[in-house]
C-alpha cells in the first residue's frame, strides 16, 4: 500500500510545484495588468493559468480549490470577453482571490485529509460572495458597445449544464498500464459497485495493426456513462491506483458545456470523432456538442471583420485546424481566411514553445555537478603542470586544449545556476502595492536591471534582506502624500530598485526619495541604547551605519510592517554571510539609498595568482585592474601617484607577516591594482604568477575569524593557495588598521 | 497457452481455424500475439474458438480487437466460433460484443 501512497504523494508534489508556478505567474500578470489593463494577451494568460490550476486540482479531487477557482475563473472569463472592465476594486479582488487560491492549494497539499479550517473557509466565502456579484452583473461596469452578441449567448450557455443526467467518465490508459500489472477491467468492475454503468464505449482508434502492436501495451480508451449518486471525488478514488498511468476526466451530471469542451480538447482523438461518440452515447445532444465545439473556438479565436459580408457582422474565424475544416465544409467561411488564421496561430504557438523550453533539474544534482566540475578544474590544472614538466610539445598542446575545454565546461556549468534577479524584484511590486494601500501612501516602484544574472543560491538568500529593506523604505523612508506636497516634493514617492554588474560583483541598489536618515536622531537613539557613548565623535558615514546595530529603530511608531528594531542587523549579517557588503548613503530630506554588493558566484572564480614570500595567493581576477611596478623612490607614506590619482597601497608581506627576508633581497616589487566599490588600492606582491582557475574551498571553522582571507584553493602542483578577501582587506585598510586614512582623504 | 491452428486449415481456401487456450491474459499476451501474427499473413479468413478460455483480461480483448481491425482493413474476415462464459462476461463489461462477427 505504501507504494500507492508514494504515487499519490508524488502526484501531489507535481501539483504543488505546478500550481505554485502558475500562481506566481498569475500574480505577476495581475500586477502587469494594473499598468496595462487593456492588454488582452495578459488577460488570456491569466485565464489560462487559473484554468490549469482548476484542472489539475480537479484531477486530484481537491474540491475546495476547484470550487473557488471556478468562480474566479468565470470572472476572469468575463474580463476576457470584455463584459467587465478592470478597475481598482476588481484588481484588489482578483489579487485577493489569487492569494486565497494559494492558501487553498497550500492547505490541500499540507493536509489533504483534513477539512478546510474555518478562517480559510471564511475568506473563501467572503471572496466568493464578492466575485459572485460580478458574475451576477451587480457590480458590473461594462461597456455595452464592445460586447459582441455572440459572446453573450456563449457566456449565458456557460452557466447552463448539459441535459445529461449521468456522470460521464472518459479514461485513456497509458500504454504501460498492463505491464505494470494493472488491468483496466478490474477498475470497471469496481466502478460498477459505485454506480450503474449505463454506457460503455471501448475506443479502438488508437489500436495499431496486429503486426505492429505491442501486445503488452494498452491502446484502448473508454468512454463511460455512469448513473450514480457518488461525488466526483468518490469516482476518482476508484481510479486512484492508476492515477499516474492514465488520463482521466470525470464530468458530474449536468456539467457545464465548457467542461466538455475542455475534455474534448484534452483527449487524444480528433475532436469531431470524440464528439460523435459523446452524442452516440447520449452524453451530449447534437446541439450541445456544437456549442461545446463553438466554445472551444472562442478560446483561440481570431476575429476578423469581413467587409464584404452581407450581414456586415463579424465573422468568427476559428483557428483550431479540425474545427476550421468543419466550418469550411459547412460553407461558413472562406478556406483562405481559415488557413491564414491557422498559420498565425501556429507561429504564435511555436514562439511560445521556444520561450518555454526548459528542464527542471533537482538542485542537489546541479550542486553535485558543480562540485565535480570543481574537481575537474583542479585536476586539469595538475595535468597541465605535469605536461609542461615533460617538455613534450604534443602533450603540452593537448593539455592546454583540455584545460581550455574544462574552462568552457566550468563557465557553462556555473551558467546553469544563473537566474535573472528580475523575478525576485517583481515580487516586490506586490509588496509595494499592498503596503502603500495600507499606509495610504502613493509609491511608485521603479525596477531596472531585472535581467542581471546572479547565482540562484545567492538570489534565494538575498530575497529576505531585500524585502526588509523595501519594507523599511516604504514605512519609514517615504512620507505621506500631504507631507510630501508640503515639502514641495511630488505627491507620489519613488522607490528605485536597481541591479547591475560591477567588476566581478553584482550591485543591488534600493533608494527612496523620502525623509532620509536624521543624524541627530540616530546619535540620540544610539546613546539611549548604549551603542555609543555620548562623547564619541562619529563621521557621517559611521552615523549612518548605526542603523545596522542590533535593536536599533528610530521609528516613533511601531507598525506591523517594520519598526520593531529587529532587522537591519539581521540584514547586515545575511549579506555578510554571502560575502557581500552593504553601504548606506543618505541625505536628510532627500532620501536614503542602500547599496548591496555581492559576489557573482560562490563556487569557482577566475583568479590571479601572486607570490608573496614563500606562499602563493589568489586575487579574484575580476577585481584586478592592472599591474604596475612599484618604484622605490618612496618607502614611506604608502600611497602612490597613479596617473594623477592618489592610490593607497599595502604590502601583503606586512599583512600576512610572511617571508620578510626573501622579499627584501630583490626589490623589484609589483603592485596589483584592485578596484572594489569604486575605490582603487594597490597590493604589493613579490611575484606575478598569472591567471589561475580557482575552485573556492571553504576554510575550516578555526579560520573563520581570519580577516583578509576568504578561502583556499588547490593549485595544480597540489599546493594550497589562500584566496585574498579584497573587500575585507580594504575595509581593514580604510578603517585605519593601517595609517593611510589621511592619504585617502587627500583624494 | 497458445492459440493453435486446427487440422482443416488449407491455404487454398484461405480459412484458418484457431483455438485459444485457457489463458488470454497479459501473461501470455506476447505468445498469443506471436501465434496470431504467424498466421495472419497466410490466410484470408479466420475462425477463432474461445470456448476454452478460462481467463481473459483487457490485453486479450485488445488482441482480438486488433485482429478484427487488421482483418477488416485487409479485407479478411474474423469470426468468433464460440466463447466461454468468462470471455462473454468480459466482452459484456467492455461492451465490445457487437464489434465481432459471431458464428452463431
Amino acid at each position: 500500500m505504501s507504494d500507492d501512497n508514494d504515487y499519490l504523494a508524488e502526484g501531489r508534489l507535481a501539483f504543488a510545484e505546478e500550481s505554485t508556478e502558475l500562481l506566481e505567474q498569475s500574480e505577476s500578470i495581475l500586477l502587469k495588468l494594473e499598468d496595462e489593463p487593456d492588454n488582452e494577451e495578459l488577460i488570456n494568460d491569466l485565464f489560462r493559468a487559473v484554468h490549469t490550476i482548476k484542472g489539475s486540482a480537479g484531477i486530484f479531487g481537491f474540491n475546495d480549490v476547484v470550487s473557488f477557482t471556478h468562480v474566479a475563473e468565470s470572472v476572469m472569463g468575463m474580463l476576457r470577453d470584455k463584459e467587465l472592465t478592470l478597475n481598482d476594486d476588481l484588481m484588489s479582488l482578483l489579487l485577493d482571490s489569487r492569494d486565497q487560491m494559494n492558501r487553498l492549494v497550500r492547505q490541500v497539499i499540507d493536509s489533504p485529509e483534513e477539512p478546510l479550517p474555518d478562517p480559510v473557509k471564511q475568506i473563501s466565502d467572503d471572496l466568493l460572495l464578492q466575485l459572485q456579484q460580478y458574475l451576477d452583473g451587480e457590480a458590473v461596469t461594462s461597456n455595452p458597445s464592445t460586447i459582441p452578441t455572440e459572446s453573450i449567448s456563449a457566456e449565458a450557455t456557460d452557466h447552463v449544464g448539459v441535459s445529461n443526467d449521468y456522470c460521464h467518465i472518459s479514461i485513456r490508459f497509458d500504454p504501460s498500464v498492463l505491464s505494470n500489472g494493472m488491468d483496466p477491467l478490474s477498475f470497471f468492475r469496481y466502478l460498477s459497485t459505485v454506480g450503474d454503468i449505463v454506457n460503455m464505449t471501448t475506443l479502438t482508434t488508437g489500436l495499431p495493426s496486429i503486426i505492429e502492436m505491442n501486445p503488452e501495451h494498452c491502446y484502448l480508451g473508454f468512454e463511460i456513462d455512469l448513473k450514480t449518486p457518488a461525488s466526483k471525488q468518490e469516482i476518482a478514488e476508484v481510479f486512484e491506483f492508476v492515477q499516474d498511468d492514465c488520463q482521466l476526466h470525470i464530468l458530474p451530471p449536468r456539467s457545464q458545456i465548457t467542461d466538455y469542451t475542455v475534455m474534448i480538447d484534452a483527449l487524444p482523438e480528433e475532436n469531431m470523432a470524440i464528439g460523435e461518440i459523446l452524442v452516440a452515447t447520449g452524453a451530449l445532444t447534437a446541439e450541445e456538442l456544437q456549442e461545446a465545439l463553438d466554445y472551444q473556438g472562442e478560446h483561440t479565436v481570431i476575429r476578423e471583420v469581413d467587409e464584404n459580408d452581407d450581414n456586415n457582422s463579424a465573422v468568427e474565424v476559428v483557428s483550431k485546424p479540425q474545427l476550421g475544416a468543419v466550418l469550411v465544409d459547412k460553407g461558413m467561411t472562406d478556406a483562405r481566411v481559415v488557413n491564414a488564421a491557422v498559420d498565425k496561430q501556429k507561429k504564435v504557438k511555436e514562439a511560445r514553445q521556444a520561450e518555454q523550453q526548459s528542464v527542471r533539474v533537482n538542485a542537489t544534482k546541479l550542486g553535485d555537478l558543480i562540485n565535480l566540475v570543481g574537481e575537474l578544474v583542479i585536476s586539469s590544472a595538475h595535468t597541465e603542470l605535469k605536461a609542461k614538466q615533460t617538455e613534450q610539445i604534443g602533450l603540452i598542446e593537448t593539455a592546454e586544449n583540455l584545460s581550455r575545454l574544462v574552462e568552457e565546461i566550468r563557465d557553462a556549468t556555473l551558467g546553469l545556476r544563473m537566474v535573472y534577479i528580475g523575478d525576485t524584484f517583481n515580487r516586490f511590486k506586490r509588496v509595494v502595492r499592498d503596503i502603500s494601500k495600507d499606509l495610504n501612501k502613493k509609491i511608485d516602484l521603479k525596477i531596472s536591471g531585472g535581467d542581471t544574472e546572479l547565482d540562484k543560491t545567492v538570489v534565494e538568500k538575498i530575497s529576505d534582506p531585500l524585502m526588509h529593506l523595501i519594507r523599511n523604505a516604504l514605512d519609514h523612508g517615504v512620507e505621506t502624500p500631504d507631507v510630501r506636497v508640503a515639502q514641495g516634493k511630488p505627491e507620489t514617492a519613488t522607490v528605485n530598485l536597481d541591479a547591475y554588474h560591477d567588476s566581478g560583483s553584482i550591485v543591488i541598489k534600493i533608494s527612496d526619495d523620502g525623509y532620509g536618515l536624521d543624524p541627530e536622531k540616530l546619535v540620540a537613539k544610539a546613546i539611549e541604547n548604549e551603542v555609543i557613548t555620548p562623547n564619541q565623535q562619529l563621521t557621517p558615514g559611521e552615523i549612518n551605519r548605526l542603523i545596522f546595530a542590533p535593536g536599533f529603530s528610530t521609528a516613533e511608531t511601531v507598525t506591523n510592517i517594520s519598526g520593531r528594531g529587529v532587522g537591519m542587523d539581521v540584514v547586515n549579517k545575511n549579506i555578510d554571510a554571502l560575502r557581500g557588503q552593504i553601504a548606506v548613503d543618505s541625505t536628510l530630506g532627500a532620501g536614503t539609498s542602500f547599496t548591496i554588493r555581492l559576489p557573482l558566484t560562490l563556487a569557482i572564480i577566475d583568479g590571479f595568482q601572486v607570490q608573496v614570500g614563500k606562499s602563493s595567493y589568489v586575487i579574484p581576477l575580476d577585481l584586478v585592474e592592472e599591474c604596475i611596478e612599484l618604484e622605490e623612490r618612496k618607502t614611506e607614506g604608502e600611497y602612490i601617484d597613479l596617473r594623477g590619482e592618489v592610490m593607497p597601497y599595502l604590502h601583503l608581506t606586512d599583512v600576512f607577516g610572511d617571508g620578510g627576508e626573501a622579499s627584501n633581497k630583490k626589490r623589484r616589487n609589483n603592485i596589483v591594482v584592485v578596484q572594489y566599490a569604486g575605490q582603487k588600492t594597490g597590493l604589493v606582491v613579490d611575484e606575478l604568477l598569472g591567471e589561475h582557475q580557482t575552485v573556492i574551498k571553504p576554510l575550516g571553522q578555526i579560520f573563520q575569524n581570519l580577516k583578509g582571507i576568504s578561502g583556499a584553493t588547490i593549485l595544480g602542483s597540489g599546493e594550497v593557495a589562500m584566496i585574498i578577501d579584497v573587500p575585507a582587506l580594504l575595509s581593514r585598510v580604510h578603517s585605519g588598521g593601517f595609517d593611510i586614512t589621511d592619504a585617502g582623504n587627500l583624494h | 497457452m497458445t492459440i493453435s491452428p486446427g487440422e482443416t486449415n488449407s491455404k487454398k481456401t484461405g480459412v484458418c481455424k484457431l483455438t485459444a487456450d485457457s489463458d488470454m491474459t497479459i501473461y501470455s499476451a506476447s505468445q498469443n500475439h506471436q501465434d496470431l501474427v504467424d498466421h495472419f499473413a497466410e490466410y484470408s479468413s479466420f475462425e477463432i474458438d474461445l470456448s476454452a478460455v478460462e481467463e481473459i483480461d483487457c490485453s486479450g480483448i485488445q488482441l482480438l480487437l486488433a485482429l478484427k481491425q487488421s482483418a477488416e482493413k485487409d479485407s479478411k474476415t474474423l469470426t468468433i466460433a464460440s466463447a466461454s462464459d468468462a470471455t462473454a462476461e468480459v466482452m459484456e463489461v467492455l461492451n465490445v460484443k457487437d464489434q465481432f462477427d459471431w458464428l452463431t
